[in-house]
């Protein structure tokens, strides 16, 4: 299962995911990413909280990245769990992707 | 020399991956910890594609999963589920291509030391996918 939450905070609208974004839910996690890039500038995805990220997961923060490029929307990824982390680096994809610590 | 089995048949639908993986997550940890987390991504994106390109997400058919724990071996097997021609145009992606296209396929060849086709000479459209990965 798994749980998304967008909130905006000055110009940045945060989209954080709990839990395990698979096949089943990777388009609800895209749905989100989606509406999100169409009310904001400043887009991050908070993955802190993702047990679980498959190849579907991370065609979504492909996919979203390409969305956000298109409509000039700044787009990060924040505090990726160790899982998380080590699927994108797995994908050689770690270059692509903007990575953000909460502290930044 | 010891062997440990676990299997479960569960229906070809994408809401039955995280029971295959809820299912095999702890077993593995106990047979690979270092690297149990990586064989559970292989394992689930091979039933992905059961779902997505043999199934059709229909759920109208069954997975077959099999884990098999040797001496410095451990082994999947993923039942009936695709036929020859669909094996021959399953490729893994470029890297220079960032497209999600057959980034699954990339994953299992990049975690797996090997990976190969049982047919069934019962069932001639059947076959078994069958991944091994060497324990240090």
């Amino acid at each position: 299962m798994l749980e998304i939450q967008t909130e905006s905070a000055g110009e940045t609208v945060t989209v954080a995911a709990f839990g395990e974004v698979d096949l089943e839910v990777s388009p609800d996690f895209w749905t989100a990413i989606e509406g999100a890039i169409a009310i904001t500038q400043r887009l991050r995805i908070r993955l802190a909280d993702v047990s679980y990220i498959d190849s579907s997961g991370i065609a979504t923060l492909v996919k979203a990245l390409r969305h956000a490029q298109k409509y000039k929307v700044d787009f990060a990824l924040i505090d990726p769990s160790d899982q998380v982390r080590a699927v994108i680096e797995l994908a050689q994809l770690d270059r692509l992707f903007k990575i953000e610590t909460s502290a930044q | 020399m010891s062997q440990s089995t676990h299997e479960i048949i569960v229906p070809a639908h994408a809401a039955a991956l995280k029971e295959v993986r809820n299912t095999f997550r702890e077993v593995v940890q106990s047979w690979a910890p270092d690297c149990a987390e990586m064989l559970i991504l292989a394992l689930d994106e091979c039933c992905s594609n059961v779902v997505k390109y043999r199934c059709k997400n229909l759920g109208d058919g069954n997975i077959r999963v099999r884990a098999e724990h040797h001496p410095g071996l451990i082994r999947f097997r993923i039942g009936d589920f695709c036929t020859k021609k669909d094996v021959e145009k399953i490729r893994p992606r470029d890297l220079d291509d960032v497209k999600p296209g057959g980034l699954g396929t990339h994953f299992v060849k990049e975690i797996m030391s090997r990976i190969s086709y049982e047919a069934d000479p019962n069932h001639p459209e059947a076959m078994t996918l069958v991944l091994e990965k060497d324990l240090p």
